[in-house]
């Protein structure tokens, strides 16, 4: 809807989790949670299931759920756990830390 | 072509595998510092697979170390289960108490392992403690050991409150002393250990029932208190019965501990047999049985102790009674070994024994099925001391019985006179390998 506020367009992210795993689950709702208040505007976040599709993990060097990976915008980087640090989550995906809407 | 040109895309590569594998190492040291947080709920293998790990069972499983490296240490024993009686942990002390490794009982059902007599009263504490009626329990029960034989136990019985599923916890240690009141003994020998502690026992629990017995003798010659003989009958045999499961007691105690004392002399086998007829009379004039004897050896002068000879053949007579219906017959018949025996059997048409029990029949406290035990009122010791004695005075006892139903005969073989010499008692503790002999001798 409403125009990507960064240039290089919008904030991808991949998460592998484990089904309703509870820290799956955290992760989930803290990657959200981040998104809407840094990005609100630009982002994007995919979910593959590791316990639904395990060689998707295995092929992308996933080791262990939860992970999130930054596709975009480039590095690709990832974290992992239950991202309930949101500063550790934004330093480790090397996102802007003061980017607020 | 020229090594330069080449190197520098190699060069490319190695930076670029350099990259690769810091990225992995990253990876991997934020994986195990998340994993060590807790924060990881699956891993996925090489090969594909993915394995759950809840973190609050991770966390549950570690207390769950942490607890049971502290319950190893403790002297009691201390078990785990969970609604339904499945042990879900066991102390490391079990194998010192109980000879099981806690691999063996994990995963087995606490009321399928105790001695069944006690089963309601494990239940009962189990129920009340899970159900929230009491706070603790304390509960006494025989568990088994591992050789086979039982060990009593005292065990608190309490809930764990705090795991994710109910759980009930048991602490247990051995009985160090039965009150009184409480000599129902159920299993075996160990589990009434120490040995000498039963032995000082019993002879203390007998020395005051002397007095008792000659006092109702007196009652029972005095006319002023004719209006209660049979009261004092009543009394009389009780008294006689407990004062014959204690001494059974103190026998069973002494062959444990290969201390039977013997007085070895030259005696007429079948005056013994007569003689133990003639003690028997009353109960076999009360069951309706009748004993007929044919003593066919020609000699039937043995070495063996007169006294323990008899209690022998009165516990094998005895038992022979015990399992025999109204109107049946039991035999002792006597006939020529070979290599200088006398050949003792004690034939009855009784409820047999199966051929799978033929091997426990003089293990202590077996007594067919459980709920015979009541009916036949004694702690199922007699063939365990028949058998004992039997040995200690150089002879064999052995069972033989075609099945549930056929009948039984014990057979027991002693040593004619003749061989004479004096001979060291022989390994007194029952033990299968005597029974060995053919159990269906048809």
């Amino acid at each position: 809807m409403s125009a990507p506020d960064h240039p290089g367009g919008a904030y991808v992210f991949r998460l592998y989790l484990a089904g309703g795993a509870p820290n799956s689950v955290r992760a989930l709702a803290n990657l959200y949670a981040i998104c809407r208040k840094h990005f609100p505007e630009s982002h994007r976040i995919e979910i593959v299931d590791v316990l639904k599709e395990p060689l998707r993990a295995l092929a992308e060097a996933i080791l262990v759920t939860p992970t999130v990976v930054k596709l975009s915008p480039a590095p690709e980087q990832q974290i992992i756990g239950n991202l309930s640090d949101e500063e550790e989550v934004l330093r480790a995906l090397g996102l802007p830390q003061g980017e607020r809407k | 072509m020229t090594s330069a040109a080449e190197r520098s895309p190699a060069n490319g590569l190695q930076a670029e595998r350099a990259t690769t594998l810091a990225l992995r190492l990253a990876h991997a040291e934020n994986a195990l510092r998340s994993l060590t947080a807790g924060q990881v709920d699956a891993i996925i293998d090489p090969d594909g697979r993915t394995y759950l790990l809840r973190p609050a069972q991770e966390s549950l499983r570690q207390n769950e170390r942490r607890l049971q490296a502290m319950l190893d240490g403790a002297a009691d024993v201390i078990t785990v289960v969970d609604r339904g009686g499945r042990i879900l942990s066991q102390s490391r002390g079990v194998t010192a108490m109980l000879g099981f490794e806690p691999e063996e009982l994990v995963g087995r059902s606490l009321f399928e392992i105790v001695y069944e007599e006690d089963l309601d009263r494990l239940y009962a504490a189990f129920f009340n403690v899970i159900e929230g009626f009491e706070e603790n329990a304390t509960v006494q029960f025989y568990h088994p050991l591992r050789g086979g034989s039982y060990r009593q136990l005292e065990a608190t019985v309490g809930k764990l409150r705090d795991a994710a599923a109910e759980c009930v916890v048991f602490v247990s240690r051995p009985m160090q002393s039965q009150a009184p009141g409480r000599l129902t003994v159920g299993p075996t020998a160990e589990s009434l250990s120490p040995d000498r502690f039963l032995a000082m026992l019993s002879h203390e629990l007998r020395t005051p029932l002397t007095p008792v017995v000659l006092g109702i003798d007196e009652l029972q010659q005095d006319e002023r208190f004719a209006a209660a003989a049979p009261i004092l009958a009543m009394m009389r045999r009780n008294l006689d019965l407990q004062a014959r499961l204690l001494s059974d007691l103190v026998d069973f105690t002494s062959i444990g501990q290969h201390k039977l004392r013997l007085h070895l002399d030259t005696l007429d086998a079948h005056e013994v047999v007569r003689f133990v007829h003639e003690i028997c009379r009353s109960e076999l004039a009360a069951a309706q049985v009748e004993l007929r004897l044919e003593l066919h050896a020609a000699t039937s002068v043995v070495l063996a102790d007169s006294l323990r000879l008899q209690q022998v053949l009165w516990n094998l007579l005895k038992n022979a009674i015990k399992f025999s219906a109204p109107g049946t017959t039991i035999s002792i018949t006597t006939r020529d070994g070979p290599a200088g025996r006398l050949v003792i059997e004690v034939t009855d048409q009784g409820i047999g024994i199966e051929p799978e029990l033929l091997p426990l029949v003089f293990d202590c406290f077996q007594q067919g099925a459980p709920t015979d035990q009541t009916r036949h009122g004694s702690l199922g010791l007699g063939l365990f001391i028949a058998k004992g004695m039997a040995e200690a005075q150089g002879g064999t006892l052995t069972a033989h019985s075609r099945g549930r139903g056929h009948g039984a005969t014990f057979r027991l073989i002693l040593l004619k006179s003749a061989l004479d010499s004096r001979l060291a008692p022989a390994h007194p503790r029952s033990s299968v390998t005597d029974l060995s002999a053919p159990a269906n001798p048809s």
